[in-house]
């Protein structure tokens, strides 16, 4: 199959899509793990659906997957209603916390994934050594997978994802519980696989990676969607923090800005200043401006500081765990 | 179809995985290794066994009492051959043998071994021929033949001829065994034997002891196995790392789930085809014994697996844990044995003795025959069925029909006013009398002839009774009082001396009916037809008031047993070959055939007075109809077909049916209008079964009973042979339809499937 480079058609739609799980007697308790939420995904793109544990992520994959029902809302993946088998036959998954069975080997686990793909048995035997060797198990194939470590067994699980050739990837936590080791040999993976074109579902709680593969991120949080985007998307700060970097005597500069509390000397050396202002909005900016020219203090330079990924992501989470 | 194919063979693997597997592989393949060397050998009989030796004090006595006066002089002059014989004999196990009356026990079974031992001995020292050779034993051909080779005899040949010798010289207490016994072997040593039995004896005893082998191995303990090792099948795959994936690919839920589920009993499948496969090829290629039925117990045990892992699957389905799943499933059996166990039990206790067996209509009263041997009367003050007549036996029916008494009658002496019946059981029959003036005390009145086949009215109104060798009557002074009343010494009863027997012979020619016959009788016409084997015997009174044989026909020989009525021109023959034959009485000309059907066996067969009606209630409880006058079957014309017990005719417009339990209902034969329906009143225990129990236990699976369904189809002539050995059909107990543990197990099977179904169809994961 020929991948397409990103483009702006979706190849997954999602419209306030909610969950509610019952349980207790009677299912009269009522958890709602996901609520309105509304999202696409472009062909050939990286997606990173964020979230602290528990915020409805891994729902909202299997209920793109089928594997559970949603209460309300539509969706549809590759063109097909949400759990359609011809939709599922098209994708890749490597789900949280996999589980092969121990009495499997790295080859008998991809003959098994690979035929309940739908793939037939001599494509199976052509891929599998090609895809185990990707993901760094090919000399270990033939033993039992209850000797494997988490890494390696993740390393599997991505391997039988890819067996059929599939065209949008989910990655459910696949770097979690790994060591730094793993967790780099994972990223490189999805690496490769983002330049081969492929569209990748990413679901992860672990920020730095993300902000490495992904062109889109959405933030889930509580099950609801609090942003979606690209990294070039990212909001500036709400307060917002602007970096002046001034050359002129220190003296001058404090005594022009003698009313202005909130700044703050970043650095000095010895023919200039950086100062980091809190505004709020841009006439601060300005009048910050005319009052340093009018003392002559001359401006080399002033630059917007923007959220990082980090800062972003606790800024919507951070903030309603202190509300709460 | 590929990926569930994937699943079943992956569900395989996972099995072959756990380690249990192998070990019980392992034990078995030691036990077939082990049992490999098993065979067995033809040999002739020449030793003497314990068991051929019948009526041991009367063979010491034989032997003994020859003995000369001073035991202690060998006296060899003496010329009798059993004397010869008993003079080899050590002199202490002579002297102990003089006192064979005084011992008891042990020491008694300890002295006949040692004589057998004695005897053995002089059979292998040629001796016993010898001793006896003066003398003209009855040889029969094999002994003679031997006996004229006498010089040329191999060891084995002389022993197998002081063998006949001995046989000859006492020949009513030394068994006359076949000429051939059979040795079974463990490498070259005799294990088992000599056993004097035929080739089709030993493959029907190898056959038993396969299936026990197999109901207990493979029935019970390899299905207990099976549900440990593929019980963590289901709750592994539903684990949330596992169950996830696989929803994720482009398969049904269903199909995932019922493929798995075929996985586990496919891989029973192999198992117990390698241990059945192993065991028959062992019988086989050792034994000589192919056992072909044995491969049916293949689908048998896989199916009993099949409907025990339906539970495991749904609880481990359910509650995700193998450990849950396997308490589960054992409560299951456990549940499925106790049901069974305390429905049998209850029926035993409550039911099965009150099941009507026949229905007798006297004038205006009602009785039904039960299985516990009573006789009730109906009891329109109380609604009930009251008690009449008891044949002794009134506790539960335990033990094979054979053993318990039976009652023949009772029938109504009108001038006397009290029924008369005879008991018949293991000792003298006895005739008795009882009437509702006395509170249906039933009083002992004498003896009864022998083989009574039954006990009815003639023409006149006396009372008779057809014996296999002649025809008895009533006497006409005959006095209902009791013999208890006569002498006695300690409590027991000494004959009345002077005081007739109750019965007399009626003077006529002699004939001889087999005690195994199917009697009808027509008491319009004083006609008895006897069936046996396919041959038919007409007994006829005549003008002087006797009874000749004016029939005795060879017919083509049927080993089947049969129940008989006989009308005023027709008899009908219905035999436990599912047929019914309708016969011209004259002329004993077929006038009609019918099929009952495969397995269907007849119970009674009853005439209307006029004999215009003939029918027959089969044990199925279903009952076949015949209207001579337009020869047109009518059947369909009864209510409750299907739960018949018996039947009896009022006269030519009504019949009287016992139905369920003992339900009497009275049907108009015109319409099959039901004119009364009578139901006893209910004990507790019996409602408890009939409204509790026995539903329960109906809708309950029964796979511990697909067992005697292996069983069954392993020994399809037992059925009959039950039948065979049983007199009166009317009382037989058929074993239980051996399909019907299969169609309840199955059904239980696809509704537990079912609800797992619907369950991972609906579940969110």
């Amino acid at each position: 199959m020929e991948l397409t480079a990103t483009s702006d058609q979706p190849v997954i739609v999602v419209e306030n899509l909610t969950k509610t799980y019952r349980h207790g007697l009677l299912g009269r308790a009522q958890v709602r793990a996901l609520s309105n939420v509304s999202l696409q995904v472009r062909r050939g793109e990286v997606f990173a659906l964020l979230g602290p544990n528990g915020a409805g992520k891994t729902t909202l994959v299997k209920i793109l997957l089928g594997i559970t029902r949603r209460t309300s809302g539509s969706g549809h993946l590759l063109g097909y209603g949400i759990g359609d088998r011809r939709g599922r036959r098209r994708i890749g998954y490597l789900p949280e916390h996999l589980r092969l069975s121990h009495h499997h080997t790295a080859r008998s686990a991809m003959d098994y994934y690979g035929r309940l793909s739908g793939v037939n048995g001599p494509e199976v035997r052509k891929r599998r050594d090609e895809l185990l060797d990707l993901v760094g198990l090919r000399n270990r194939d033939r033993e039992s997978v209850r000797q494997f470590s988490k890494g390696m067994g993740q390393r599997l699980g991505l391997a039988q994802a890819l067996l059929h050739d599939p065209e949008i990837l989910f990655l459910d936590e696949p770097t979690d519980g790994l060591d730094p080791v793993g967790r780099n040999q994972m990223r490189q993976i999805i690496e490769q696989l983002r330049d081969e074109g492929r569209t990748i579902f990413l679901n992860s709680h672990i920020l730095q990676e993300v902000q490495l593969v992904c062109d889109r991120v959405a933030i889930l949080h509580h099950g609801s969607l609090r942003f979606l985007g690209s990294l070039d998307d990212v909001p500036a700060l709400p307060k917002e923090d602007v970096e002046f970097q001034l050359a002129g005597d220190e003296a001058t500069v404090r005594q022009v800005l003698t009313d202005r509390q909130s700044y703050k000397l970043a650095a000095q050396d010895r023919d200039r200043l950086i100062l980091h202002f809190a505004v709020s909005n841009q006439s601060e900016i300005d009048q910050t401006v005319d009052q340093l020219r009018e003392a002559n203090v001359s401006i080399l330079a002033i630059q917007r500081k923007r959220f990082t990924l980090e800062e972003l992501f606790l800024h919507y989470v951070a903030a309603e765990a202190e509300v709460l | 179809m590929r990926p569930y194919l994937a699943v079943i063979v992956d569900s395989f693997r996972e099995a072959l995985a756990s380690r249990v597997l192998w070990i019980v592989l392992a034990l078995i393949t030691l036990t077939i290794i082990a049992l490999a060397p098993v065979g067995w050998q033809r040999t002739r009989t020449t030793k003497l066994q314990m068991d051929d030796i019948h009526g041991w004090p009367k063979f010491v006595a034989s032997l003994s009492q020859t003995a000369p006066a001073n035991d202690s002089t060998d006296d060899l002059s003496h010329s009798s051959s059993v004397t010869r014989v008993w003079q080899e004999f050590p002199e202490d196990l002579r002297k102990k043998v003089l006192e064979f009356d005084d011992l008891k026990g042990f020491e008694r079974l300890r002295l006949q071994g040692d004589v057998i031992d004695s005897l053995n001995k002089q059979i292998d020292d040629k001796k016993v021929y010898v001793a006896s050779e003066s003398d003209d034993l009855a040889l029969d051909p094999e002994g003679r033949e031997l006996a004229r080779r006498w010089d040329t005899l191999s060891e084995n040949e002389s022993q197998r001829l002081n063998r006949l010798a001995l046989e000859a010289l006492f020949p009513d207490q030394i068994v006359r065994r076949r000429a051939e016994s059979i040795n079974i072997t463990y490498f070259h040593w005799t294990a088992i034997g000599p056993m004097p039995i035929t080739n089709s004896r030993l493959e029907s005893i190898i056959q038993l002891v396969l299936l026990g082998f197999m109901n207990f191995f493979v029935g019970t303990i390899g299905v207990l196995v099976a549900i440990l090792i593929t019980s963590p099948i289901v709750p592994n795959m539903f684990e949330p790392g596992s169950i996830n994936l696989l929803l994720s690919k482009p398969i049904s839920r269903s199909l995932l789930f019922l493929s798995k589920f075929i996985g586990a009993c496919s891989y029973v499948l192999i198992c117990a085809s390698y241990v059945i496969l192993g065991f028959y090829l062992l019988a086989g290629l050792r034994l000589g014994v192919w056992s072909h039925k044995l491969l049916l117990c293949i689908p048998i045990f896989m199916f009993l697996f099949a409907v025990n892992y339906s539970v495991s699957a749904l609880s481990g389905l359910v509650w995700r844990n193998a450990i849950v799943a396997i308490v589960i499933t054992l409560l299951f059996v456990g549940g499925c044995f106790g049901v069974g166990f305390v429905r049998e039990i209850m029926y035993q206790l409550a039911i099965q003795p009150k099941e009507a067996t026949d229905v007798v209509v006297s004038g205006d009263e009602l009785g039904i025959h039960t299985r516990g041997g009573q006789y009730k009367l109906w009891d329109a003050e109380n609604n009930d069925m009251a008690v009449a007549f008891a044949s002794g036996s009134s506790g539960p029916l335990m033990g094979p029909p054979s053993m318990r008494n039976s009652l023949l009658g009772p029938v109504w002496h009108p001038s006397l006013k009290v029924y008369v019946a005879i008991t018949q059981s293991w000792s003298k029959p006895q005739v008795l009398v009882a009437s509702a003036d006395d509170d249906w005390q039933r009083h002992d009145t004498g003896s009864a002839p022998n083989g009574i086949l039954m006990l009815d009215h003639d023409s006149n109104g006396n009372i008779i009774a057809l014996a296999s060798d002649g025809i008895f009557q009533l006497r006409s002074d005959f006095q209902p009082t009791p013999t208890e009343d006569g002498p006695s010494i300690f409590g027991w009863k000494l004959p009345s001396i002077g005081r007739p027997e109750p019965f007399e012979p009626i003077d006529g020619p002699r004939f001889t009916l087999d005690s195994q016959s199917a009697i009808g009788h027509c008491p319009n016409t004083d006609t008895f037809v006897a069936w046996h084997k396919g041959k038919v015997s007409v007994l006829r009174r005549t003008a002087a008031g006797q009874y000749e044989l004016v029939v005795d026909q060879e017919g083509e020989e049927r080993e089947s047993r049969a129940a008989v009525a006989v009308g005023k021109q027709h008899f009908v023959v219905a035999t436990t070959d599912g047929m019914i034959d309708v016969y011209d009485l004259n002329s004993l000309a077929s006038v009609a055939s019918y099929q009952l059907g495969e397995g269907i066996v007849p119970k009674r067969a009853v005439a209307s007075k006029s004999g215009r009606w003939l029918s027959v209630v089969s044990h199925n409880g279903s009952m076949w109809l015949l209207d001579t006058e337009t020869m047109s079957r009518r059947d369909s014309l009864l209510p409750h077909q299907g739960r018949i017990r018996a039947a009896n005719f009022v006269d030519d417009d009504t019949i009287v049916l016992a139905a369920n339990m003992d339900d009497v209902i009275s049907v108009q034969l015109s319409d099959g209008k039901i004119l009364g329906y009578k139901t006893p009143v209910r004990t507790p225990a019996e409602k408890i079964f009939l409204y509790a129990v026995n539903p329960i236990y109906k809708i309950f699976p029964k796979p511990g009973q697909l067992k005697e369904t292996a069983g069954s189809l392993l020994g399809q002539d037992q059925d009959l042979a039950e039948i065979q050995e049983n007199m009166d059909l009317s009382r037989v107990q058929l074993p239980q339809r051996k399909w019907e543990p299969v169609i309840h197990s199955a059904v239980f099977l696809a509704l537990m499937l079912i609800v797992s179904i619907v369950y991972v169809a609906r579940q969110d994961f």
